[in-house]
């Protein structure tokens, strides 16, 4: 996904769940080293991923984002609850996200 | 008036992902409720770990997998828990019942459908299940889910 997309993407999700116009956006720059495990908590937010990353595995409730992964059907790019991000082996990864903080 | 929705889905190969879409009702109201069966379709006796050996009585449950069932839109998603194979042990020698409530889906598949109450204000549930019985048996393990959700429907005019 593209930035400009996921800023399109992020616009009319955000009005699909009813929050409108009110919502916060942060850029998040992850680096993860070999062996890593990251666990973001992002209960009151949403994280879109506006790149596909190699050599890591992002997981949550919504689903599943690996590009080594031959198992699964889908990859999901809108994460969202207790989100793991995990180094799978190989060279220092890195990973952007938009995260999305909605208010009332 | 109640609508009952069975979705299946197969799976066929150790650590599967797999994710899904169910259609609702045009007319549903709220989703009311939510079951599981599991159908193996691998020979049993061919590898398929279908118990899980201790030297206590108590024999912990065998996880097959994980399912995430969400709404497209704001209840987000609305179930998110292990599949757990039938266990015979349901409730032997938990000490917890007396501080602890046991909840159907803590411990076992649930014996009937657990309620929920969510707006069905979403044409789709989205969802998928991650297989763990494949990773456990170290083999493909070929078998089907049937998912149930009850709905409430809206009356007709």
């Amino acid at each position: 996904m593209t930035p400009a997309l996921a800023q399109e993407y992020i616009k009319r999700r955000m009005h699909e769940l009813g929050f409108g116009d009110n919502y916060h956006i942060r850029l998040k720059h992850f680096i993860i080293r070999q062996g890593e495990t990251r666990v973001e908590k992002a209960y009151n937010s949403f994280y879109i991923l506006v790149e596909e990353p190699a050599r890591l595995q992002i997981k949550s409730q919504n689903g599943f984002f690996e590009l080594a992964n031959t198992n699964a059907n889908e990859m999901q790019y809108e994460h969202h609850g207790k989100i793991t991000i995990r180094h799978t082996g190989g060279a220092i990864a890195r990973v952007r996200f938009i995260q999305v903080i909605p208010y009332k | 008036m109640e609508g009952l929705i069975i979705h299946t889905v197969a799976i066929n190969r150790q650590g599967e992902l797999k994710h899904f879409e169910i259609p609702l009702s045009n007319n549903a109201k709220f989703i009311t409720g939510l079951w599981y069966k599991v159908r193996l379709i691998t020979d049993a006796e061919s590898g398929v770990v279908t118990e899980l050996k201790s030297r206590s009585p108590y024999q912990p449950e065998v996880i097959i997998g994980e399912l995430s069932l969400s709404s497209n839109q704001r209840e987000g998603v609305f179930y998110f828990g292990k599949i757990i194979l039938d266990n015979a042990n349901y409730g032997l020698l938990d000490y917890t019942g007396g501080v602890f409530r046991v909840n159907n889906y803590s411990h076992a598949k649930f014996p009937q459908s657990l309620k929920v109450k969510v707006d069905a204000d979403t044409a789709i549930v989205h969802g998928y299940i991650h297989d763990n019985w494949g990773v456990i048996s170290g083999r493909n393990v070929r078998y089907e889910i049937d998912l149930y959700i009850y709905q409430q429907l809206k009356e007709k005019p």
